[in-house]
């Protein structure tokens, strides 16, 4: 296996850094897309609202590789052709933006209300109150779920080898044909996979303690 | 006379069916400390909530430290209501019963933000004013610890140097002590003593009669979401206020 693993190694270093692009540039872009969506969600404005329940309705009710298929595949009949990786991106940026929304709505709703009051009753306004106040602590409440949802996305991004992107499970497929060592080989990817979801959750687990530190 | 701060008429607000006020009037000037009392339910917190506009009330006419709003009932409230709203907030502040205080922010933080983010004043100048209102609620030394850190008497006090540092005109105390331990509402107490003594505009919501014979100079009472007294101080805790009111002192 040692013998194998040092063969696809060249390979292996550039999938693993695609699947991370892919994974880490998808939470970032779906966090920033599932922020406004969770505030359009709980607006004032009512087609601001309704457009919010639609966008998570969609993007959450439909599988992933038929959003990713249907950008890669589908879109070119409309003119619009991306290429494999900013497809993958895209599906994946606009399918994790309808749960992280969801995740900071949960947040938003769990800061105390009386936190809006105080805020409010010295005068300052939505935005402010908003990014001194609420989001702080909204995001500590959130995140546990946003790190399982970062966890679930590197995973998820192995779905993009069907349009071509070669990330880690793609490199599996193609060295264990090319070897005919599927078993090995795919042992090998599980395990990177499971390696990275490891560091992901040592850094949560580090983020959480620092952030729950002032709260006792 | 002095200037009036506020100058509310023909307050009414309902939570569904349940009328928390039927058109309630109120003038309060500079200067003045007054304390509202009255049973659970008779709509004095409301009151209080509502002249902030923390809660919207249903209609009435309201002139809080020269910024006016006029509620019409089924009428949503104008851009420029929504400006006075922001500006009188400005003028007014607010102490809650839960404190309220922002757990991420140390307790300096929690007095300097307000300076800070609506007054945008540097922040080295803010820090000066926050050190000097945490010394004056006697809590200079806890500057840099966490609401979580601190007793419910130190949040209060803190809460109360947070609305001092906004330099309000009029300060809403919404039953100040009610979620503190006997033992504790003394320091609160003592803090708003003082600051009755130095002529800040108070209006209080409690159950401190103590407090209310001590310090106000007129004590209002509420019963079914109207004001049936009205009175100084003096003539409230004498005789002859009235049936009601002897029957209520003597249950506290």
């Amino acid at each position: 296996m040692l013998e194998l693993f040092l063969r696809s190694l060249p390979l292996l270093q550039t999938a693993v850094l695609v699947t991370l692009g892919l994974g880490l540039g998808a939470f970032v872009l779906g966090c920033t897309l599932g922020l406004c969506i969770a505030l359009m969600r709980n607006s004032d404005v009512r087609l601001l609202r309704m457009f919010a329940f639609s966008y998570v309705s969609i993007f959450r009710g439909t599988p992933l590789l038929v959003q990713i298929l249907l950008i890669y595949f589908g879109l070119p009949y409309y003119g619009i052709v991306l290429a494999p990786i900013p497809s993958a991106l895209l599906a994946l940026s606009l399918f994790a933006a309808a749960y992280l929304s969801e995740n900071f709505r949960s947040g938003i709703s769990g800061v105390d209300p009386g936190q809006w009051e105080a805020a409010q009753s010295m005068g300052m306004g939505y935005w402010v109150c908003l990014r001194r106040i609420i989001l702080p602590q909204a995001f500590r409440i959130a995140l546990p779920p946003l790190g399982s949802r970062l966890i679930g996305l590197i995973k998820d991004t192995s779905l993009a080898s069907t349009v071509t992107v070669v990330e880690l499970t793609r490199v599996g497929e193609q060295v264990g044909a090319s070897t005919f060592r599927y078993m090995e080989m795919f042992l090998m990817i599980g395990m990177i996979y499971w390696m990275i979801n490891q560091i992901l959750t040592v850094l949560q687990t580090y983020l959480e303690g620092r952030m729950t530190r002032r709260y006792r | 006379m002095n200037q009036k701060q506020i100058d509310v008429k023909a307050l009414v607000k309902s939570f569904g069916d349940n009328a928390v006020l039927k058109g309630v009037d109120l003038e309060v000037f500079a200067g003045e400390v007054v304390v509202i009392l009255g049973p659970s339910g008779s709509g004095k917190t409301t009151l209080l909530r509502s002249l902030n506009f923390l809660e919207q009330p249903d209609s009435g006419k309201l002139e809080i430290c020269g910024f006016g709003v006029e509620v019409i009932a089924g009428k949503k409230l104008s851009r420029t209501d929504k400006q006075q709203i922001t500006r009188l907030r400005q003028k007014t502040a607010m102490v809650f019963q839960s404190f309220n205080l922002f757990p991420h922010l140390t307790a300096l933080e929690n007095v300097i933000e307000g300076l800070i983010s609506v007054k945008k004043i540097p922040r080295n100048e803010a820090v000066d004013k926050g050190v000097a209102l945490l010394e004056q609620v006697g809590l200079r030394e806890k500057a840099d610890s966490y609401p979580a850190r601190l007793s419910g008497g130190q949040k209060q006090r803190v809460a109360i140097a947070r609305a001092l540092s906004m330099d309000p005109e009029v300060i809403f105390f919404d039953e100040p002590t009610s979620a503190l331990d006997p033992e504790l509402r003394d320091e609160v107490l003592g803090v708003m003593r003082n600051l009755a003594d130095a002529g800040m505009t108070m209006l209080v919501v409690t159950h401190e009669i103590k407090f209310a014979r001590e310090a106000a100079d007129r004590v209002i009472f509420m019963e079914g979401g109207v004001i049936i007294n009205d009175s100084s101080s003096e003539l409230f805790f004498s005789d002859n206020s009235g049936e009601r009111i002897q029957q209520f002192l003597r249950r506290h």
